[in-house]
Parts: structure tokens; sequence; C-alpha cells
């Protein structure tokens, strides 16, 4: 029997009266939450780079990671590419959906270890010491990016710094962390895993057999078993069971906003699981128009100018770039850093067409700038895609104002903050090292 | 090396993996204040959020189990003073799950930021207190309709006491 308890687990006569005293707290219970945090957190760090990666932000303009100086962390591996193009809404949606569903295994798992970071500091030793430091930034860095990326999610914003750096580098201060609390835990984990019980009999055993782990081989203060177990009143199985119908209400929200469609509805309590209406424009908004306070004759005035970086220069009306340009329908998914994505029929011109007409036809990256005072730059692979497309319409009828009338952009792959909106220059420009 | 080891109290493998990891961390620290956005605010937050986890979510929560239980505990109890523990998972969960949707949602159930939603979204933000009250409801009647059919299922079972709710409590 792995679940034993051990003899003297409940019957030390010297044991002082704890408040921590669930039945169910254990090496065990820590470490089948932990190997699930072990599995699912490094894979929503990595999604969370691939995103910053996903801006290109080593190209002028765009928007992360605007810092005065280069951090180190700063770093990136590769150009985001423009294939497949649903790259980014994968991505995304893993990221977003699994930082959910961890969430109530993170809640248990700090549950399973508050007697312990409860206890006094040990000061024993300098390994000891370090190791609690290591907690803190683990327990602060895990909780700083849940709370947020979920205020995020639910356009909260009360506090006054930059949520993306923020975010992007509080995921170091826990990753770091997380490195040395694997290095010196694993064993641990391995162990207890292996000696204390599998899951298989846990998910068999009922509350009437549910019985407090033996304790283990450490001081008094630094155990997780209790000295002074109570009755349980719930198993083991019920708790991994309450847990893991948690992760699932909350995932389902992440994967319904991603996958939208007739699905998207089930993200009931996520702003994205709400659609404006069922007209051809009526998917999911960031940034609606009205919000920008533009003068009224804004759009009457408008006109595209395309430019190239050795002085050519057009201006175009949407007639005009109707009437001279090929169009071309691609459906294309929009994705939001925020998870959530929307697949559409965009129709509009090749932005290789656009650089062609001012004379720029290989390795062309472009500049671009809109009404709201938004900039970014699109790499050239990004520029070349024949899919990449400077939209006129959408599901065969003129884009909204919300979605960016009288142009944007709809780049394959990309994220879609990258894809500006209200697109009121293009400048394109030759690069070398592409 | 033993002295080392005897002085640091761990493996060296404990000590090389800690500096790796402080190095880490300490460029992330690093990276919000040379990122330059409110680097203060930031470590606040950091350490704030632990902090309120440990001093008032887990106490919280503590305290609002305590609630579901003593509720669930007074299932049944007046017409069948034999039901035992395994009940009260009946309200138990079903008030665990609603919790843990109330804390991940408050900001839109509080209604936090209206204006923002409505300039971000361009639509007025859904009753999100009602659907949350609604999924609520909906997980106590599906933990309701489970626990009919486990009392039927224990009284066509001959009468015989199931052994799970033998166990007066």
């Amino acid at each position: 029997m792995d679940l034993e308890p051990g003899a003297d687990a409940r019957a030390d006569p010297e044991s002082r009266p704890s408040i921590w005293r669930s039945p169910l707290r254990g090496p065990w219970l820590t470490s089948a939450l932990g190997l699930v945090l072990l599995s699912g957190l490094p894979v929503v760090f990595l999604t969370g780079l691939f995103s910053n990666a996903a801006y290109n932000p080593w190209l002028n303009g765009n928007v992360a990671l605007q810092g005065r100086s280069r951090s180190p962390l700063d770093f990136y591996l590769f150009t985001w590419p423009a294939h497949p193009s649903w790259l980014y809404a994968v991505n995304e949606g893993i990221h977003v959906s699994l930082g959910l569903a961890l969430i109530p295994a993170i809640i248990v798992k700090l549950w399973s270890v508050t007697p312990r970071l409860a206890s006094p500091p040990p000061l024993s030793s300098p390994a000891r010491a370090l190791e609690r430091l290591s907690l803190l930034f683990l327990v602060s860095g895990i909780l700083f990016e849940l709370v947020t990326g979920v205020l995020f999610e639910e356009y909260w914003v009360p506090y006054h710094f930059d949520f993306t750096s923020a975010h992007y580098y509080g995921a170091w201060v826990f990753f770091g962390a997380l490195v040395a609390h694997t290095v010196v835990k694993f064993s641990t984990m391995r162990s207890a895993l292996r000696t204390r019980g599998s899951l298989a009999r846990v998910l068999r055993t009922d509350l009437e057999h549910t019985l407090p782990e033996p304790p283990e081989d450490l001081a008094r203060a630094q155990s997780l078993v209790p000295a002074a177990p109570s009755r349980p009143t719930m198993s083991r199985r019920a708790l991994l069971g309450v847990t893991a119908a948690g992760s699932a209400l909350l995932g389902v929200q992440g994967i319904a906003q991603s996958v939208g469609g007739p699905i998207r509805a089930l993200a009931f309590l996520l702003p994205r699981g709400s659609k404006p209406g069922t007209g051809p424009n009526d998917f999911p908004v960031n940034g609606s128009y009205a919000a920008l306070g533009l003068p009224a004759d804004t759009i009457a005035h408008w006109k595209l100018r395309v430019l190239s970086n050795d002085g050519q220069r057009l201006e175009l009306t949407r007639a005009e770039l109707q009437r001279r340009f090929e169009l071309h329908t691609y459906s294309l998914p929009l994705a939001c850093r925020e998870g959530w994505s929307t697949t559409q029929r965009w129709t509009g011109v090749r932005l290789a067409d656009l650089a062609a007409a001012v004379g720029l036809h290989e390795s062309v990256a472009v500049f671009l700038d809109a009404l709201d005072g938004g900039t970014a730059t699109l790499a050239a692979n990004q520029v070349a895609a024949d899919e990449s497309l400077l939209a006129l319409n959408v599901n065969g009828v003129p884009i909204s104002l919300d979605h960016g009338y009288p142009a944007r952009v709809i780049v394959p792959g990309e994220i879609a903050i990258n894809c500006l909106k209200w697109v009121s220059s293009m400048t394109f420009a030759p690069v070398d090292d592409a | 090396m033993t002295r080392i080891r005897r002085f640091y109290g761990a493996q060296p493998l404990h000590l090389l993996a800690t500096i790796v990891s402080f190095a880490i961390v300490a460029a992330g620290v690093a990276g919000w204040f040379q990122a330059g956005s409110d680097p203060r605010g930031i470590l606040l937050w950091a350490l704030g959020a632990g902090v309120a986890f440990e001093i008032i979510v887990l106490p919280l929560a503590w305290l609002l189990d305590r609630i579901a239980l003593g509720a669930g505990a007074g299932v049944g109890d007046r017409a069948r003073p034999r039901l035992g523990p395994p009940n009260r998972a009946y309200v138990r969960v079903p008030a665990l799950l609603s919790a843990l949707l109330l804390i991940v949602f408050a900001p839109l159930i509080f209604r936090a930021d209206t204006p923002n939603f409505q300039a971000i979204t361009g639509i007025r933000p859904p009753d999100y207190l009602a659907r949350w009250l609604l999924a609520t409801a909906a997980m106590f009647v599906i933990s309701a309709v489970l626990y009919a059919l486990s009392l039927r299922r224990n009284r066509s079972g001959d009468r015989r006491p199931s052994q799970d709710l033998s166990d007066p409590d």
C-alpha cells in the first residue's frame, strides 16, 4: 500500500496543534501537480516567446518591447514565417487556453505546499536560504504572469506599466526560478511519484479509504504531511477531479474563442465569446473606430500613399486601388495576441503588387502608418506571400469602419496587431539581409 | 569539495542551478527596468500577488470551502441522518467551480472597466454577472440531478446501505 499512513503520522503525542491538517497534503499530491505544471508551463512559456517573435520585434515600429535599452533577453531566433496561415492563431490559442487551464492546478499546487511556504524561512544553510529566495521568485513570478495575463484578457488595466514588456520579462523571472526549482526538486518529484503511489491507485481510492501519506524524512516545519491530520472530507481523486473540471471550464473558454465559429459561444465568460451580430462584418473587433475620435471628414479625404525608399510616390483612392490592381480573395485568420481568432474571406490588393507599383520587386519590406497613429513593419517574406493583402472587402462587402475601412492589411500567419487597420501610408524598401 | 558541500549545505549542482537561475531572474528584473515602464509598479504587483495569494485568496478559499462543507453536511441530514461525507461533494464541487469562475472572471463579472471594454470591442459588454450566476445554477442543477440519481440507485439497491453511505459523520 503506497499511501498508507506512517505509524507515527497520527500518533505523535508531542505534536503541537497545527492549522495545516488536511490529510490530502503530501509529497505525492504535490509531485503529481508539479508534474502537470512541469509539462504545461514550459509550453505556455515557449508559445509566449513565439508570440513575441511574431511581432518581428527587430523591425522598426513594431510595438513589442519598445524599451529604451536592449536587454540580453531581447533575442529573436528567427523571422516569423508567413506560412502556414494559422500559425499565430494556433500558437496564441495554445498560450492562452493552456495558461487558463493551468490556473486550477497552480492554485491547488500552491495550496498543497502552503505549510512549507508559511513556515519560517530555513536559514540553516546557504543552500536552504537561497532555495527559499528562489521560491519567492517562483511564486511571485507565476502569479504575476497569471494575474497580468488574465486582466489583459478582460480589458481591465488597474496598473500603470506596459503589459507586453511586463508580461514578457515576468515570464523570464518565472522561468529562471523554474530552472532552479526543477533541478532541485526533480528527483524528489520522481521518487515521490514512484514510491508513494500511482495515479491508478489514487483514482480507485474512495473517501473512506483515503489515508494521509506516510510522513517524510524531514523536520516538522518542512513536512507537507500534517503531524495531526484531520479526517478527510474529500478523496484525493475528488480533489484531482475538481481540479481537472476547473481546468476544463477555463480551458474551454480559451479554446472556444480561438477556434471560433460554431463553438465561439462556449467562451461565455470571455469578451470574444460574443459576436457583434450576424452580418458579413460582424466578427470580433479589436479597437473600434468610434474610440479613435477622428474628425468626421477623415475617411472622405482618405487617400493611400504608397512610397518607395528612393522617392517613388503614388496616391490612390479606394476606387483607384480597385481599378488599377488585380484583386485577390483568400480565407485567412485574424489572430489576436489575446488568444482569439476569426477566419474570414478577405479581398484586396497583394502587397507585392503595391511594391511593384513603386518599382520594387524582390526582398522588399514595408513600413505601415495608420490613421490611428499605429505603425508596423512587415518583413520581406510577409510582403512576398501571395495571401498578404491590403484588404478592401471582407466576405464580399466593403470592410466596416471598425475593421479598418477604407483599407487594412492582412498577412497570413501574422499577429493581428501588425495587420494595421485604417492604413494611410505604405513605405516599401528593399532589404539586403533577406 | 566536501568542505564546500558542508558549508553550502547541498550538492554543487544545487549551487550551479541556483546561480544560473538567479542570473535569468536578474535579467528578467533588469528587463523590467530597461523597458522603463513603471518598474516599481511591476515589482509591487509581483510581490503583492504572492502576498495577496497567501494571506487573502487561500484563507478565503478555505473559509468558503468550510461553508460549502457545512452546507453539504446539511444535505439530507434531516431526512436521512445516515448520509455521510460523500454527499457533501454534491454541494462542494459546484461551489468550488463557481468560486473559481468568480475569481478568474471577476473584472468582467463586476464590470471593472465598461468604457474600455466598449472602446476595444465596439460592443456593449454582455451581462457577465448573469452568465456567471447561470453557470453556477447550471452546475448546481447538474449536481442535484447526479445526487438524485445516486439516491435512486441506492434505494433500488435492495435498501442495503452502500459502503459509501454507511459511515455516519
